[in-house]
């Protein structure tokens, strides 16, 4: 928790190094959202997609969340 | 064979119906561990109750929001989760699935089965925790809920809607009680529950099997939470289970529900509640522990006819301590239902068997839902009896007594053997009519004593099979006529001088012989 009351830094984590393009609108969302800055992360563990935290909340659109729902379900 | 392609359709259509789209979603981190419980830094918007969802698909309860943590309890799999794993809010409470289908299930208090049979197929939840039916919903109690035990429906009537008590020592007989009144329901529309909370695997599985032999599991879902369970899943079952009678309740039907037992219950909450640093008040139970419990019964109800008409009642079952109904949970939940039934160890083991304490049981609104037959009979039954037993206790240290004493004596102590019945031997509304007909009448003084449980049940056999249309011609919403009073004697007499007299032995082949006959 952000004890300051400044706005929250965006923790966002990759699986590769994004092209400039799309930092810009990972920033553009993180912005949007209320998030500050945007602190990138390279973990190989997520396969692929992106994870933002922004805060407390969590955006989670990675390969490996979607794979661990599908084998939940079946 | 096994169709493989069809197995992989099913497949990609299982994946093909998991919603895609990542909706925003509160998270935290664990940041301790351990009896169950975990503490999670984060997860600023989850609110009370929430179910919360650990990383590898376990599940948590949210139950102590604090400063700067929240603290909940984990369902399954707490030798799994580690320091520092995310756990995130779901935006809901926990769900109890409902349907038809769980009728003749086992299944543990999040709806899944736990019989290894079929998946349950339903779509419907309802949520565990729910408000009790409003004060204008309610109706009045006025159709009886009959146990088929004579003692039970003759002076403790049990109406639908109900709330009574089953209180008593281990091994008195509380569990049979309820496993006879859900056997008795057969073909009298009501739809059973019975939960079980901290169980024993073993005597549930006894229970089970005696419900599956009895053809009763047709109308019964059985919510289970044994010993082994996690502790939430014990404080969960009486709830999932009420969550299930209400879906049923709502409809408009009448639904029986037993707890066996809450005390299990309150001793499960205890324990989450002490682990999560509740302050702990008497008998180391948290100060919420009343409402616990009332808050779960104030959810039987018996629902007006604009509301559907529905009912749930509920049979509680208590375990006292050296019989001390004074201890905490005890007067908690005496002070929460409609009446109790007080089950009495000394009782037990001299063989009266239900061990039915008469003067300590009572039933609150129950009787005016009792059968009109029943309580013109029955009115003067439970008078009858106290006053044997304050003669029995005075004469006790008498020797020398006059033959008007010992003629009381004989009667009550014969009434109390009438009252005396096996387990699984439920008696029809009928046969109770002319059980305490007979009990209360002269006639009883003919009987031998120490025979007199064993004459009730060969009148009955004895009528059954010969005297079919006396059973048919008792109404048991119409009083009983002095007429009909009479014929019933007739026949019992009848009865007993065949059954006493030098013919016995030819009468009760005869007997026999016919009963063979109409089997």
């Amino acid at each position: 928790m952000n004890k300051k009351n400044e706005l929250p830094a965006a923790r966002v984590i990759v699986a590769r190094e994004p092209d400039e393009e799309t930092i810009e609108k990972i920033r553009h969302f993180v912005k949007a959202r209320g998030g500050s800055d945007i602190q990138l992360v390279i973990d190989q563990n997520i396969i692929g997609g992106i994870v933002i935290y922004i805060g407390d909340i969590v955006y989670d659109g990675s390969i490996r969340s979607r794979l661990e729902k599908i084998k939940r379900s079946i | 064979m096994i169709d493989v392609s069809a197995i992989g359709k099913k497949i990609v259509e299982t994946i093909n119906k998991i919603d895609e789209n990542e909706k925003e979603r509160s998270c935290g981190q664990i940041i301790y561990s351990g009896d169950g419980i975990i503490r999670i830094a984060g997860l600023r918007d989850v609110r009370y109750n929430e179910l919360l969802e650990v990383r590898g698909g376990y599940h948590a309860l949210a139950l102590n929001l604090e400063e700067d943590c929240v603290g909940a309890v984990v369902f399954s799999g707490e030798d799994k989760i580690s320091y520092g794993d995310l756990v995130y809010s779901t935006g809901k409470t926990v769900q109890m699935k409902v349907g038809e289908e769980l009728l003749g299930r086992i299944v543990n208090p999040l709806g899944d089965p736990m019989d290894g049979l079929a998946p349950l197929q339903t779509q419907k939840t309802r949520p565990v925790e729910y408000p009790a039916p409003s004060i204008m919903e309610r109706g009045k109690v006025n159709k009886p809920l009959q146990t088929g035990i004579l003692a039970i429906d003759s002076m403790i009537p049990i109406g639908r809607g109900q709330r009574e008590l089953i209180i008593g020592d281990r091994q008195t007989g509380k569990t049979a009680i309820a496993v006879d009144t859900i056997l008795n329901q057969k073909g009298e529309n009501v739809i059973c529950i019975y939960v079980s909370i901290g169980q024993k695997a073993s005597s549930l599985a006894k229970i089970i099997t005696t419900l599956r032999n009895a053809g009763a599991m047709a109308y019964t879902c059985v919510v289970c939470s044994t010993a082994d369970d996690a502790v939430p899943l014990q404080y969960l079952a009486p709830y999932s289970g009420c969550a299930l009678a209400e879906y049923f309740m709502y409809q408009g039907k009448d639904v029986l529900i037993v707890y066996d037992d809450l005390s299990k219950h309150a001793v499960a909450y205890r324990t989450m509640s002490l682990l999560l640093k509740r302050p702990a008040g008497r008998e180391a139970y948290p100060g919420d522990v009343f409402y616990l419990h009332s808050r779960l019964l104030e959810r039987s109800a018996k629902l007006s006819e604009q509301s559907g008409g529905g009912s749930i009642t509920a049979l509680p079952i208590v375990e006292t301590l050296a019989g001390d109904i004074s201890a905490y949970i005890p007067t908690n939940v005496i002070s929460i239902t409609d009446g109790q039934i007080y089950l009495e160890n000394e009782l037990f083991n001299s063989g009266v068997r239900p061990a039915v304490n008469v003067g300590l049981s009572v039933s609150r609104v129950g009787g005016s839902a009792q059968r009109p037959a029943i309580r013109q009979i029955s009115g003067q039954l439970r008078v009858n009896l106290a006053q044997y037993r304050e003669l029995a206790i005075f004469m006790q240290f008498g020797s020398d007594l006059d033959s008007e004493t010992q003629k009381s004596l004989s009667r009550g102590a014969k009434m109390t053997d009438t009252l005396k019945q096996r387990q699984y031997l439920n008696y029809s509304v009928q046969d109770m009519v002319i059980l305490l007909i007979i009990s209360q009448s002269d006639l009883v003084d003919k009987i031998p004593e120490k025979k007199m449980t064993a004459f009730c049940e060969g009148l009955l056999d004895y009528i059954h099979v010969n005297q079919a249309d006396l059973s048919a011609s008792i109404d048991p919403d119409q009083k009983v006529s002095d007429s009909l009073r009479q014929t019933i004697l007739k026949v019992a007499e009848d009865y007993i001088n065949c059954s006493m007299g030098d013919d016995a032995e030819a009468c009760s082949a005869a007997g026999a012989g016919s009963a063979v006959g109409a089997v």
